[in-house]
């Protein structure tokens, strides 16, 4: 059903063809041995994702997004099928993704941009780490805040660095799983313009997972949607809207409704 | 990062001792104590300026500071390493919990005349029993520590591709930290109780056996300056340890428990 849907998006989405396939998950299972016997998180998940595109994964909660995520990061084992990343096996954690969780997980001891310099500072040399972190705490707008410590930041703050201790490591692909999650409206919505900004100045590849359908409008080019128990692609959309995107536009409450059509249907 | 001092605690944190000593002394001169075994205080400051004179004080006070700091950075350097391989390795703590419980139950002073009969009457029992006192709670709570690391932390190193020696130095040590310092701290003043009591056991040199001296030789004034020099070694160090957690933990503030 899945791979049905997947080959009929193909066709509806002939910008991205000619683009080199960064991502691509084939037929992705996930089952889970719990006290309980044995549940299956993830059923024969396909899909793809181009170099420098914005892709997000919507679906109501406990659909198995994050799960899927921290396969694509290395995280976690897929029980069968494949993630190729530029069209080699994801083993486990690579130097060419990184991920962003849903909280922060920043290191209580280490200051704003030693927290950004966490993943590169054993690898690279000291002018490398010195010009990244830079870089990053420019991307994500912190400069003023390198020395604080990460009990003085606000939730969106925390969230800021977090994104820069992931640019920092100089990944093709950026993973966020829910990362605006726990703050506040305006906070996620001020947070979703400087990532959009973020990745319009970076290029880099992008897949979030939210389960906000309008979050997933305004940011993404191409939405996936999954259905719940066990996790499935249901449907693969393209979004060919303009950045920025007018939440109030006729065209964005469309796709808005049918998205939520579309991920009720199964409720 | 260290916090604003308030003095009106500090007050009287020093009135009340002081108080105590004034009323100790006036009824000494009154003659109501025994000065066999309670010397009027200024008669006791007047040994503790005759000993410092004489040298007796620093030489047993040195000797003292010297086997707790052997005693202490050897401890250190088994316990905490050791700590954290048992912090991860879980299953082995099942296999030694029992037997970690067992021991913590006898004092060090209990071992003092083994050691003697193994290792002699001069530095290696001594520092046998300090290395005895300090090593469970360091090790102890060192485990406690890096049990208790935060396993999404573990995961952001993960993520981030750390070898498991940096994964060790820059996510392990760091979260036990605190619990580690505890350790060191609670180790410390166990290896200042038991070195004393080492000392006076096996009377050769250093605060406890001066104590001892003093009883032999009828002198309870010297006792008495041996006694609080030892509170206030203890003391002292206690209150540098603090001070480095601060500083070496500016992050601690976050905790809201810790309202010291």
């Amino acid at each position: 059903m899945s791979t049905n849907t997947n080959n009929s998006n193909k066709k509806r989405n002939p910008e991205n063809s000619n683009k080199e396939i960064l991502i691509q998950v084939n037929n992705i299972s996930k089952t889970f041995t719990s006290n309980w016997g044995k549940v299956q998180a993830l059923r024969n998940l396909t899909f793809s994702c181009h170099r420098g595109e914005f892709v997000t994964i919507v679906g109501p909660s406990g659909c198995g997004k994050t799960t899927l995520l921290r396969i694509i990061a290395g995280l976690e084992r897929q029980t069968t099928g494949e993630v190729l990343f530029k069209g080699s096996q994801v083993l486990g954690p690579g130097h060419d993704r990184a991920i962003v969780f849903q909280e922060p997980r920043l290191f209580p001891w280490l200051t704003v941009e030693q927290n950004i310099a966490f993943g590169i500072r054993d690898s690279r040399s000291k002018q490398e780490v010195e010009s990244l972190t830079d870089k990053s705490l420019a991307l994500v707008g912190l400069k003023d805040f390198r020395q604080a410590y990460p009990h003085e930041l606000s939730g969106g703050m925390a969230q800021r660095v977090a994104i820069g201790r992931a640019l920092a490591f100089e990944p093709a692909a950026l993973l966020l799983d829910e990362p605006f999650s726990s703050l506040d409206v305006s906070t996620r919505a001020r947070l979703q313009g400087e990532l959009l900004e973020l990745w319009h100045k970076t290029g880099k590849t992008i897949i979030l997972v939210t389960h906000n359908i309008a979050e997933a409008l305004v940011l993404s080019q191409k939405i996936i949607i999954m259905s719940p128990a066990p996790g499935s692609v249901k449907e693969v959309l393209a979004i060919d809207l303009p950045y920025p995107r007018e939440q109030n536009s006729p065209a964005f409450q469309e796709r808005k409704e049918y998205i939520h059509k579309n991920i009720g249907a199964k409720h | 990062m260290v916090k604003k001092i308030d003095y009106t605690i500090v007050l009287k944190g020093v009135a009340f001792p002081l108080l105590l000593i004034l009323v100790w002394e006036i009824t000494a001169r009154l003659g109501y104590l025994n000065a066999l075994f309670l010397p009027a205080p200024s008669k006791i400051g007047y040994a503790f300026v005759q000993m410092v004179a004489d040298g007796s004080w620093a030489v047993n006070l040195l000797a003292s500071m010297k086997r707790l700091a052997y005693g202490f950075l050897i401890t250190v350097c088994l316990a905490v390493p050791l700590g954290i391989v048992v912090g991860r390795a879980r299953s082995f703590q099942h296999w030694i919990s029992p037997t970690l419980s067992f021991l913590q139950q006898i004092p060090p002073i209990a071992w003092i005349p083994i050691f003697i009969l193994a290792l002699g009457i001069y530095e290696a029992p001594k520092i046998a029993v300090i290395i005895y006192a300090a090593f469970f709670p360091v090790f102890l709570n060192t485990v406690q520590g890096v049990n208790s690391v935060d396993p999404k932390l573990v995961e952001v190193g993960r993520a981030y591709m750390l070898s498991s020696l940096r994964m060790i130095q820059r996510v392990y040590i760091p979260s036990a930290g605190m619990s580690i310092f505890v350790g060191l701290r609670l180790g410390l003043s166990n290896c200042w109780r038991a070195l004393v009591m080492a000392e006076m056991i096996t009377r050769t040199t250093g605060i406890g056996a001066q104590i001892w001296e003093g009883r032999d030789l009828m002198q309870p004034d010297r006792i008495f300056v041996a006694v609080f020099t030892i509170g206030v070694v203890g003391l002292i160090i206690d209150i540098i340890l603090k001070r480095m957690e601060h500083r070496f933990m500016p992050w601690k503030k976050k905790y809201p428990e810790d309202k010291r």
